[in-house]
């Protein structure tokens, strides 16, 4: 079932997109063009993640697996997907400053 | 002092000398001991490192292939390579708490920062994503895209969407 919503990005995402070693970057651009074409392709392991009812958007996000340690995360507003964090469990430990 | 005084005297130096002679042995041997546990903890943790990039290679090895079409997801060789990953982590576990003690003898042990971060990956790898990414950061991000992108300040993640 193909995702015929728009796709866009924050401009820091595609820094971090940038940062990513160049195998697990054109993995995410192959898994971004796969997510468009069926977005509910097993090996992209789509996920909606909890939305904790906190923040200014009503939907949650939805995270999609690059490979096993990448994630790129993205939320719905009307007709567009906005990405807007990719990296691996360990980039997201620095993100939220530990655990 | 007379004059057998200073004969005594060192011969309670060389006895003391000659007792400790066996406290230098045992601490020498204890230091053997100890350098081959640090030989022996960074090799362990370097072939650690070593297997657990093999595993993710493998992975994204195998994610690729599916995402170029080369092949079909395949759940055996999926459950495989988490189980592999499960394996990982229950056999080298005891080494997060030994390259703590051994580094605190001997101040560095080489690998152990990459080998406890590879814990760590495993560990979110095999936690669900719902449960893992969570957190105020993550909202506080999102609502930022969000009025970023009605700001019209985000991009196309295709250039030629």
């Amino acid at each position: 079932m193909s995702d015929t919503r728009k796709n866009y990005r924050r401009r820091e995402f595609q820094q971090l997109l940038d940062r990513l070693p160049r195998e697990i970057r054109n993995l995410a651009l192959a898994a971004f063009r796969q997510f468009c074409i069926d977005p509910a392709l097993t090996s992209l392991r789509h996920r909606a993640l909890k939305d904790t009812g906190k923040g200014a958007h009503l939907a949650g996000s939805f995270s999609v697996s690059i490979n096993r340690q990448y994630r790129a995360i993205y939320f719905v507003d009307g007709d567009t997907n906005v990405w807007y964090w990719i990296g691996s469990h360990a980039d997201y430990d620095v993100f939220t400053g530990g655990r | 002092m007379n004059d057998t005084q200073p004969f005594t005297a060192t011969t309670t130096i060389r006895n003391r000398i000659e007792s400790s002679r066996s406290d230098v042995e045992e601490w020498k041997k204890q230091q053997n001991a100890l350098h081959q546990s640090l030989w022996l903890c960074e090799d362990l943790v370097q072939f650690a490192n070593f297997i657990f990039g093999r595993i993710l290679s493998l992975d994204s090895a195998s994610q690729m292939d599916v995402l170029s079409g080369k092949s079909t997801f395949d759940k055996e060789l999926d459950d495989a390579i988490e189980s592999l990953i499960r394996d990982w982590m229950t056999t080298f576990s005891p080494l997060l708490d030994s390259t703590k003690r051994v580094a605190q003898d001997y101040g560095n042990v080489d690998g152990a920062e990459a080998f406890h971060e590879n814990f760590r990956e495993a560990e979110g790898i095999l936690t669900p994503d719902d449960e893992f990414f969570v957190g105020d950061k993550l909202v506080a991000l999102r609502d930022q895209a969000l009025a970023e992108h009605r700001a019209g300040q985000t991009e196309p993640l295709f250039e030629d969407e």
